[in-house]
């Protein structure tokens, strides 16, 4: 591993795992014990992709597309209002957050990571996908977003007289959310909550199926996610962006190959500089990697942030306490 | 047990040749070896380690004598016949690299003599005739030649070449699409390994690739900082020693190659302090692009550097390209490895013999851009004909942007010296009138 | 570049030594005022002396009052006497342009070679070609065929504009073209009918030349073979833009080569300065300023 930090250009990967580690702590912390950050009152409104999901207990707030789907079926029968609220403060999240709340903030984000490691550790390559199939995913992802949000919608539209289906069509994503069952057994073995035999077999059935694939496949989950397929379908209006270069560009197809999502728009889009949306998820791992000296930014709105640089042999963090890591 | 096959182009080959000339081939060789070092030392300003590099490329230098006796002990020597060979896999299996391809003159003469006047390009046919004839003692003794089948020329003469040494030929995928071609190569990566462990009777480690993968990335950023001088206001080195420098890379040991390099470097930066330049000042900024070219033939560099120019970069395989790109990994699986090494050596690679071959216009118009050039020269060697295509989409586009290209097709004799000294006199002299109509 | 008193004078020397003929002209103010060719010896230094010995004698100008000698074409390294060496195509660039400024192709068709130039703003090239090894069309080779057609290389061109119809002439290299003309003669054609086939082909080799340019603009022949009525007439017909000829187009490399001479120019351009300030009333520079 510390041999592979050596070629970086960048390195924003600790930048990340701290932040990680904090919104994890920030966000869900109190559930496994930990003193609680965000459970003051604004903070209820705020509402992230599976931020802390509902099966959490004590939640702050509460995962987005649990308030879509519980909005939509429930909310125009009672209070427009909240239905109001609630889209306002999902467009603007999308729009200020947009996919840094992916691979920055989510807590799920960060687990799908640790099986990554755990993965690269073993030595075993990842899966990578044929093309055919992540077109595939691709629809799945917005299929999902279909059935759920385009059906409740008209559910919770109580004129249409089709309320009568509000009860069984409450939730249906959580039901299959890998995220539920993921959060209610590890609440249990951390004893947040007592063990109870009501495991719900389909969340535990669909977390391992989670665990298998993001284990061979890195994100896994982060690929059908209808949260990130939401902030997709949005990206382009939202205010961080990754940027490219093209003048400046080797087609090295470094990009495309340490993308751990796949996302190969930015090794083949030549012509616009706004190379992001569809899979990426802003990791910035493309950055880190590319070896052009700025090629590949990312920016939020007109600031960069950070930029690719050409990589440099450096002393890794455990290498600087160690004789003779570089050579000149 | 592979059956020993009958030779396939030259039958009778045993004494097919005189020895006298063979000594002939040897002789005019080193003579013109020796004329062209002179015409780099006696340049002016010169960094005093670029007599390391002189030594490694010399004819039958210290460096020839170090691979024999390494031979002599065992280990084996690869020769590599294009920039598409990962040097890291040989190196990792314990073998040593040596470049083919060649730059003499008088071994066209047997390849010739061999294949009639095939309207093959030059370099193609002096590789051919110095394993036909032993005349160069880097190259003599390899145990397997690694030839990417790329432009027509290479691909039948790593053909050619398995009538004397073992050969493994590697199929590129000459149009990149994407992760269709880059399966492939990776896949003939994969089958080079398996041949190299074979040679060598020696398991390719990982720890081994990755702890060569990091010297060559070292030399990579070594050359990028050597780029850095270059593209400065008042470079310290010429292109000429600059392209010595990067070839020897291909024929030296890296780690010692790093070294010296690191060494010659930080004599640039100081040269640089005391504010000397190679070159007139007030030289043409010239890029050169086209067809390789191997030391010794460095007739067409010497002519654009003793006629007011600079060559500030280049855009040769056998140039910058050869210390490019560095290979990243995304992970420490053998699979891993494999496949950064695979995509490092084809997707950044601007051949011509790829198609469509875009990049290599946004590359050049890249460095134009940083590099300050004002004139390109594009050399191409008489019968390569995928340079030869390309230069005029080059040029057209190169108009565009209002930078003026030169055209210069050559052979390997001195023959045309002079029509082409006429035609490079005349690009610089426009250079500077259009310097001067500029300023006013 | 040397740098030479020029004060009391006033005239410049080019010097083209080309494959066939040198040519020395002398200049003065930019119009010239004696010329010279003669056939290219073993010794150029030697001859392009006694050449400009011979002109200066017959105008009357002592060799004191000459400023800059520019050398030019391919012998222009061996001329001891010239104080700085243009290569041939910048100088027959630079004749043109002073000649036709509107020209935006410049050929010259020498005794070697071929060059085309096209031109940029101000009289600076933007790029040019050149023919490879192959000497097709050029004077040697006008030479070879005089020879094999046992005509006077002055009466070629001439001869060939008699000719009803040309002959089919396809080889593009001086030995092939030659053992075809030599075929030609065995089937009895008209020497004049070859002659004009021939020139054909060259025309269509230098439009080759012209079209890769990509340039469509006024064409400019000069070089000795621009001589050649022949091949002049020829290109007028397929060329397809417009084209000068100028009387002597074997001059205009040295012609160039002595307008190559760093004079400074604002001397010149002071006086008409000054004349004209002088000359226009405020009131009449105003009204011209405004409209
Ligand atoms: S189960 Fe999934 S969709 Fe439902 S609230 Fe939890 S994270 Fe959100
Ligand atoms: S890594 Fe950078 S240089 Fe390479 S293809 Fe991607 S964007 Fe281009
Ligand atoms: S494209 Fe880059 S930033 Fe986006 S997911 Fe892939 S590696 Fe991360
Ligand atoms: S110079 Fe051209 S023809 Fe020769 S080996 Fe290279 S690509 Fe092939």
């Amino acid at each position: 591993m510390e041999l592979m930090e050596m070629f970086k250009g960048r390195n924003i990967r600790p930048w990340r795992f701290l932040v990680q580690i904090g919104a994890v702590l920030f966000i869900i912390g109190q559930s496994y014990g930990l003193p609680p950050f965000g459970t003051y009152p604004i903070f209820r409104r705020i509402f992230l992709p599976n931020a802390s999901c509902r099966y959490i207990n004590d939640a702050p707030t509460s995962c987005y597309y649990y308030q879509v789907q519980d909005g939509f079926t429930t909310g125009f029968a009672t209070n427009y209002v909240d239905v109001a609220i609630m889209l306002a403060v999902v467009v603007l999240l999308i729009i200020l957050l947009g996919r840094f709340w992916c691979s920055w903030l989510c807590p799920f984000g960060l687990v799908q990571e640790g099986f990554e490691k755990l993965r690269e550790l073993l030595g075993i390559p990842r899966y990578r996908l044929k093309w055919k199939q992540r077109i595939l995913l691709r629809r799945v992802k917005y299929t999902i977003i279909f059935l759920t949000v385009l059906i409740s919608i008209p559910i919770g539209i109580s004129a249409l007289g089709l309320t009568s289906c509000q009860s069984t069509f409450a939730l249906p994503f959580c039901q299959v959310c890998p995220a539920k069952g993921f959060f209610l057994i590890t609440q249990q073995i951390f004893g947040a909550e007592p063990w109870s035999n009501k495991l719900p077999l389909i969340a535990i059935a669909s977390l391992v199926v989670f665990s298998v694939s993001a284990f061979f496949l890195p994100m896994a989950f982060c690929r059908i996610c209808p949260m990130g397929g939401l902030m997709a379908l949005f990206g382009r209006t939202s205010l961080p962006l990754l940027k490219k270069d093209p003048d400046k560009c080797t087609k090295c197809r470094i990009c495309a190959r340490v993308c751990p999502l796949d996302h190969d728009r930015v090794y083949e889009d030549m012509e616009k500089d706004d190379v992001g949306g569809e899979d990426c998820t802003l990791c910035g791992k493309c950055v880190e990697y590319c070896p052009e000296e700025g090629c590949l930014s990312i920016n939020y709105g007109p600031f960069t942030l950070t930029s690719s640089k050409r990589p440099r042999t450096r002393n890794t963090f455990l290498g600087r306490f160690r004789k003779g890591g570089g050579d000149t | 047990m592979k059956e020993k096959r009958t030779s396939r182009y030259l039958k009778d080959k045993d004494g097919y040749f005189s020895e006298e000339q063979i000594d002939r081939t040897k002789k005019r060789s080193r003579e013109m070896e020796e004329a062209s070092r002179t015409r780099l030392t006696s340049q002016k300003v010169r960094a005093k380690t670029l007599t390391y590099f002189d030594e490694i490329m010399k004819y039958d230098g210290a460096r020839s004598q170090e691979l024999s006796d390494f031979q002599g002990k065992g280990g084996k020597i690869i020769g590599t016949m294009c920039v598409m060979v990962p040097l890291e896999l040989i190196n990792a299996s314990g073998a040593k690299n040596v470049r083919l391809c060649s730059g003499y003159y008088e071994p066209v003469h047997p390849a010739n003599e061999l294949l009639g006047d095939a309207g093959l390009c030059p370099m193609v046919k002096s590789t051919l005739g110095s394993k036909m004839v032993n005349a160069n003692p880097i190259t003599n003794n390899i145990n397997m030649v690694v030839g990417p089948a790329t432009c027509d020329g290479k691909m039948k003469l790593a053909e050619i070449l398995e009538d004397w040494v073992p050969v493994v030929m590697m199929n590129i995928p000459r149009v990149k699409i994407g992760e269709t071609s880059s399966d492939i190569w990776v896949k003939e990566i994969e089958y080079l390994s398996r041949k190299l462990e074979e040679v060598t009777g020696k398991r390719i480690s990982k720890r081994a690739l990755v702890n060569e993968i990091k010297k060559w990335n070292r030399g990579h950023e070594l050359w990028s900082k050597m780029l850095d001088i270059r593209r400065s206001k008042r470079p310290t080195i010429s292109g000429q020693d600059a392209m010595l420098v990067v070839q020897a890379s291909q024929m030296d040991d890296i780690e010692r190659w790093n070294k010296k390099t690191s060494q010659l470097i930080s004599e640039l930066q100081d040269m640089q302090k005391k504010g000397m330049i190679a070159g007139e000042d007030g030289a043409a900024r010239i890029l050169l692009a086209g067809s390789p070219m191997m030391y010794p033939n460095f007739k067409i560099p010497a002519i654009v550097e003793e006629s007011g120019g600079t060559i500030v970069h280049d855009e040769l395989c056998s140039g910058f390209r050869l210390m490019s790109d560095p290979v990243m990994l995304d992970g420490i699986t053998r699979k891993g490895i494999m496949r950064g090494l695979a995509e490092r050596y084809f997707f950044p690679c601007t051949c011509p013999c790829f198609s469509p071959n875009d990049e290599r216009i946004r590359r050049i118009k890249e460095s134009i851009e940083a590099f300050g050039i004002e004139g390109v020269v594009f050399h191409t060697l008489r019968g390569c004909h995928l340079s030869n295509i390309e230069a005029t989409k080059i040029e057209l586009e190169l108009r565009d942007i209002g930078i003026p290209m030169v055209k210069l097709e050559s052979e390997y004799d001195e023959g045309d010296i002079e029509q082409v000294r006429t035609r490079v006199e005349a690009f610089i002299e426009m250079i500077k009138a259009r310097r001067e109509n500029e300023g006013i | 570049m040397v740098d030479i008193d020029l004060s009391g004078k006033p005239y410049d020397v080019g010097i083209d030594v080309g494959a066939i003929a040198t040519k020395v002209i002398v200049l003065k103010e930019g119009e010239i005022v004696g010329s010279l060719v003669k056939n290219t010896s073993m010794e150029p230094g030697k001859l392009s002396d006694s050449m400009l010995s011979e002109i200066l004698e017959g105008i009357g100008v002592r060799k004191e009052e000459v400023g800059y000698i520019v050398s030019t074409g391919q012998g222009r390294r061996s001329i001891g006497i010239a104080d700085m060496a243009r290569t041939e195509i910048t100088c027959f660039a630079k004749g043109a342009h002073h000649l036709v400024p509107d020209s935006e192709i410049v050929v010259d068709i020498g005794g070697h070679g071929i060059r085309v130039m096209r031109m940029g703003e101000m009289g600076v090239i933007a790029d040019f070609r050149t023919n490879d090894k192959c000497s097709t069309g050029t004077g040697c080779f006008m030479d070879t065929m005089a020879m094999a057609l046992e005509v006077n290389i002055e009466d070629v061109g001439d001869r060939s504009l008699h000719s009803k119809m040309a002959e089919h002439v396809n080889a593009s290299c001086t030995v092939f073209a030659e053992s075809e003309v030599v075929s030609l003669i065995a089937k009895g054609k008209i020497t004049d009918d070859i002659l004009a086939g021939l020139h054909n082909m060259v025309a269509r080799k230098i439009l080759a030349l012209v079209n890769s340019t990509r340039s469509k603009g006024k064409v400019f022949i000069c070089g000795g073979v621009g001589r050649n009525t022949g091949v002049v007439k020829e290109l007028r017909e397929i060329i397809n833009r417009e084209m000068v000829v100028p009387e002597d187009p074997h001059l205009v490399g040295a012609l160039g080569a002595a307008l190559m001479a760093p004079r400074p120019k604002v001397s010149v351009k002071k006086e008409v300065d000054t004349v004209q300030k002088e000359e226009v009333p405020f009131m009449k520079r105003f009204l011209r300023w405004s409209t």
